[in-house]
Order: structure tokens, then sequence, then C-alpha cells
């Protein structure tokens, strides 16, 4: 049975730090030159301020999945509650079926409980997840490049 | 939230716990809840510690003056509060915390892995009357408690409020039993 939660990532941590790894290994960009190495204190004051949202998907009590995602005003429009979604995983062996999209609904009712009035989510070209997305009803609004300029 | 409220962690709730599991017999005494006819616990195990008392009336007439002079909160203590002296610390502090005025049923439900408590709201009479409290004995990451649309995680040694009016719903989905001490209490409006 996957069932969804909203949970604290603070005290989750230790829950995540395994499955971040898995993550990494198979979406992470320039891994050659860039370690995973999050900055936990960050998301974990921006927790405590009420700004992010971690929601977790659990098969028999073990973590198979997450989404997190900031909640605040629109830098350039402070009228509008915005979740910007940072990052989001299934493991491997938990996507058969509809887990991601089961997912992304809860998180949908989460954030229409918190009055959130705008939702980004972004899709990786190497890791196309753009069929999630469409299935919630979302649409796409923007291309995202990156250019690596490091040694 | 709304429907949910945390009042405090960090209570220590072993002896009881230790108390329950050496005595795993309390589980099978009573089954009236799990053995209610299409009821939302067919679930669940419980231990009663108090609870109205439950009669059987063998004509309309015996029925009729049991109606006509019961008071549907009371609630009397059952052979079990007896048995887990463990428990009336709790529930008298929980009391005392909140401003209890009178106590009302105290029972102890347990929802094994992969177990639920399906979808249902209490009397509205009963939920009226008394608040509701959960005084959390066992639990683990995976256990959805949704009342309305509203759904948080009772850690063990929290006690939380609950609005019992709105539809709520249990799944257990974690790896082990989830115990909670329910307790209703009537407090000041």
């Amino acid at each position: 049975m996957i069932t969804c939660h909203v949970e604290s990532f603070e005290e989750r941590l230790a829950e995540l730090q395994a499955l971040l790894p898995l993550h990494y290994r198979e979406l992470a960009l320039n891994q050659d030159k860039v370690p995973l190495q999050p900055q936990y204190h960050a998301y974990i004051e921006r927790e405590r301020a009420g700004g992010l949202l971690f929601v977790t998907l659990r098969d028999a009590g073990e973590l198979v999945g997450y989404f997190i995602g900031f909640i605040a005003p629109g830098l350039h429009y402070e009228t509008c509650l915005t979740c910007t979604m940072d990052i989001f995983y299934v493991r491997q062996d938990k996507r058969a079926g509809s887990a991601g999209v089961r997912m992304f609904r809860f998180v949908e009712t989460e954030l229409r409980r918190r009055g959130v009035q705008r939702w980004f989510m972004g899709s990786k070209i190497h890791a196309d997840a753009s069929a999630l997305f469409k299935r919630i009803g979302a649409a796409p609004v923007e291309t995202y490049y990156s250019k690596w300029l490091g040694e | 939230m709304k429907n949910f409220q945390h009042i405090s962690g960090g209570i220590d709730i072993m002896p009881l716990l230790l108390a329950i599991k050496r005595r795993p017999d309390l589980w099978k005494e009573d089954t009236y809840l799990r053995d209610y006819p299409q009821g939302p616990f067919a679930q669940i195990e419980s231990i009663m510690l108090r609870f109205p008392v439950k009669g059987v009336y063998e004509t309309e007439e015996e029925l009729k003056n049991h109606q006509s002079t019961y008071d549907q909160h009371e609630n009397v203590d059952y052979p079990a509060y007896r048995l887990l002296p463990e428990a009336r610390p709790l529930v008298m502090n929980l009391m005392a915390y909140v401003g209890g005025e009178r106590l009302g049923r105290v029972m102890i439900n347990k929802i094994a892995p992969g177990g639920k408590i399906y979808p249902h709201a209490d009397t509205p009479a009963h939920a009226e009357y008394y608040s509701r409290f959960h005084i959390v004995l066992q639990s683990q990451p995976g256990v959805v408690f949704r009342a309305g649309d509203e759904q948080v995680y009772m850690a063990t040694g929290e006690v939380w409020w609950f609005d019992n009016k709105q539809e709520h719903e249990v799944i257990n989905n974690s790896a082990d039993d989830r115990i909670h001490m329910i307790v209703d209490i009537r407090t000041s409006r």
C-alpha cells in the first residue's frame, strides 16, 4: 500500500538522506564536477519559517518517494502565494502504477488547503516528467537552460 | 490547522505501553467496537477503560424505561481501568491540563500494519458534548490520520485534540501497530 503524508523535513532528514543518493545518481547534472551536498540547514530554516512543504510517499512505513516545495509570495507578485517545486522522486521499483500521480494530487490538495494560488514544477529534459504534470492539469510555460561555466 | 491541535509532546507513555504489552489478553476482553454491525472499526482491537454501561433489554417496556432515564454521556470505569493503573495519571493529568469538567470514554485502540478505521464522523450529540483527545502510545511514520481536509502524523508521546465531528479515517501504512489512548473530556465552553 502506498500512502502520502505531510511530514517534517527536519524530523525525517535521516530517512531522506538514504534516498537522496539514488535520486542524485539518476537525475543530477554534471555529477563529475558537482557532488551531492545539500544545505540541510537552509531547508530546516525554511521549514521553521513555514515556507517548506515536505510530502512523503510511504510503503509499509518505508520512505519510497518525496516532494519538496518552497511556498512564499512571489517576489514579483506579492499577492500571489506560490509554490516552487524544489525536487521530487519516486524510487524506481515503486513507479509502476500511479504513485507519482497520487503524490502530486496529494500535494495539490495540500497546496489548495494552504491557500497557494500558483504552483511551478520543473521537468528534466533527460528524465521527462511532462506526462505526469500534464496529467494533473499543469501546462508548460517556460524552458530552462543550463551551461557549465566552471573548470 | 482547524481540525487538529497538537497539545504536548514528550509524555512518558512507556509504563502504560509496557503494561499493555504484558497483558495481551486485554485486547480480547471487549470486542464491542470491532463487532459493531457495519461499523468503521472492524479492523481494530480495543481495551475499554471507561465506556457507557452496555445493556440488553428483553421487552419494549424495559427499553423504554431505560431510555427515559438514560444519560448517554455517562461513562463508568471498566475492569481494565483497574488492571492498567498506569493509564490513570495520563488521563487525570490531561483532565487537569485542559480544565476538564467530566470524564467520558477512555479506550485504547490498536490498528495493525495495513489496518484501517474507515471514514466516518462520530455521533453528533456525543462529539458536541465531549472533546476528543489522543495520547499516542506507539506510532511510526506511515500512519495517515485525516479529519476533513487535513492530515497529521501524531508521534509517540504526543497529545492531540481533534474535531471528531468531521469525517475522519486512519490508515496504518507503517511497519508496526499504531496504539492510541482516546480520552473524551467535557471541557468548559
